[in-house]
């Protein structure tokens, strides 16, 4: 007969969740491949310990494309060791993490250059042109 | 085109922010709201296209602690860019204009945004003696009733004037209420705390700007998505608890090794609230986590719910054994433990508050 200790009625602490994720995560992957159809996961409402942060972290790797992005405070992309499986990370400061996602995609929404910004960084171009033949003409 | 013709798009883009910062600020929100990430275009649409709402922030008996909260967040921040898609035009503490004019600003806010603006008040308000709290000669329940009549929504913004705070205290001397025990008409959401936390009052309100509505809220009109949950059950001492292994005083083995502080009187299985996840002072650490127990800020009447360093065990009558047993089988104890005490609070709010009586000294002198 074995004898039980107080551990044994104790709740183990992992929440099994890892390999729930990497298997949605694995789905989410397919239906890109297959339909060119993205998928984001957030994070922040799947809980994990520690432990488990470190083995998913672990279990996607890293990949080709590490990018910091400063806007609005910093964030980070992260490129994982499998081609379309991205982890983003928003923060306010370099301590104070806000959002953290996986995004299942070509290329994170948050990289590509968007229309709004192209238009303003065209007037801004042009408006520095214009000066720069101005000057030249004085 | 005048200044509140403009779209929060135009007025980002005026301002040089990003496209991608944007996009950030409603990927954050989304998350703080626990909102599906298929959301986040939904938000950045709806805001990008709104025009900014009319504020008016009303400070009853309050201590401006509620201000400070929500003024002092982090910055470059999400919750100072919320700032910038609302049109704050009456918040006594920070405006520029003072006396007559200040009363201007809020009376020209609300006759052209009749029906439309957005209330929030932070305090609570007494109806015993008007003299107690008055703004510009008017008494705080007669501006809250005139105020509320043409707005759109009110939020209450920390425990005062949610749930009457402090001054609802016993003996209760101006015999304070709750907002909600005045306007009856009105939709009301309470963001309780002492004070709340700077995210939760600017996700309330981001969730307000993007949908149109308040968010699903629970039996004290908290937003379920902030207060759905106990500080217990998010706790990272949790485990200890589970253990059973408790602090027994501040400065014994087991404060020094972060165990948990259950018998030093922490409210956390009765508190709801989202201190233990996003933290405060810019997600520095949370109160439990710096060595002291939760106070139960966020919960009606916790000033007169016993002496914060009791434990909960001996409010509702569970006796140590009770609670060291609460090591062994884990959850069901300290669940116990909540729902008793919460029924012990629900006993102190049906009671009428004291009402306070002059001494003789007092009538004498009035």
């Amino acid at each position: 007969m074995t004898d039980l200790t107080l551990k044994d009625f104790m709740p183990k602490p992992e929440t099994g969740n890892v390999i729930l994720l990497l298997n949605e995560i694995r789905h989410a992957l397919r239906h890109l491949a297959e339909t060119g159809e993205p998928t984001t996961i957030d994070l922040s409402g799947i809980p994990m310990t520690k432990a488990e942060t470190e083995e998913f972290e672990a279990a996607l790797g890293t990949g080709e494309v590490h990018a910091e992005i400063d806007a609005g405070g910093p964030s980070e992309v992260i490129e994982t060791s499998f081609a379309g499986v991205w982890r983003v990370i928003h923060r306010a400061s370099e301590e104070m993490t806000l959002a953290r996602y996986i995004e299942v995609t070509r290329i994170p929404e948050i990289l590509v250059a968007h229309p709004s910004d192209m238009r303003a960084a065209l007037t801004r171009l042009e408006a520095r042109l214009e000066l720069s033949s101005e000057e030249e003409a004085l | 085109m005048t200044k509140t013709d403009l779209t929060l798009g135009d007025r980002l883009q005026a301002r040089g922010v990003s496209r991608r910062a944007f996009l950030k600020y409603c990927a954050t929100t989304a998350s703080l709201l626990a909102l599906p990430p298929t959301m986040v275009p939904h938000i950045a649409n709806a805001l990008e296209s709104q025009r900014r709402p009319s504020v008016i922030w009303l400070s009853f008996q309050e201590c401006t602690g509620c201000s400070e909260s929500i003024l002092r967040s982090n910055t470059p921040s999400i919750e100072s860019m919320i700032f910038e898609t609302i049109s704050l035009d009456y918040h006594h503490t920070i405006m520029a204009a003072s006396g007559h004019q200040a009363e201007e600003a809020r009376k020209i806010a609300m006759e052209e945004n009749w029906g439309n603006y957005l209330v929030i008040v932070d305090g609570s308000v007494p109806t015993g003696n008007m003299g107690y709290s008055t703004t510009a000669g008017e008494s705080n329940i007669d501006t809250l009733k005139h105020v509320a009549e043409g707005a759109a929504a009110i939020v209450c913004m920390g425990t005062c004037s949610a749930f009457g705070g402090i001054p609802y205290a016993n003996p209760n001397p101006t015999d304070a209420v709750a907002v909600s025990d005045v306007i009856k008409d009105k939709p009301i959401v309470n963001v309780p705390g002492c004070p709340p936390i700077p995210a939760v009052m600017t996700s309330v309100l981001a969730h307000y700007l993007a949908f149109g509505e308040l968010p699903e809220l629970d039996h004290l009109n908290r937003p379920k998505v902030f207060y759905g949950q106990n500080i217990h059950d998010r706790c990272y001492r949790r485990p200890f608890y589970e253990r059973g292994q408790f602090a027994e005083s501040f400065d014994d083995e087991g404060a020094k090794k972060g165990w948990c502080l259950y018998k030093l009187g922490c409210k956390g299985p009765t508190t709801y609230n989202a201190c233990a996840v996003l933290k405060w002072n810019e997600g520095t650490s949370f109160p439990i986590e710096a060595g002291h127990g939760c106070l139960g800020c966020s919960e009606p009447n916790f000033w007169d719910a016993g002496s914060f360093y009791n434990p909960l065990s001996t409010a509702t009558h569970l006796d140590a054994g009770t609670v060291a047993l609460a090591g062994a089988v884990g959850v069901g104890v300290g669940a116990a433990a909540g729902a008793a005490a919460r029924s012990q609070q629900k006993k102190i709010k049906a009671a009428p508050a004291k009402a306070f009586t002059p001494t003789k000294a007092e009538e004498e002198s009035q």
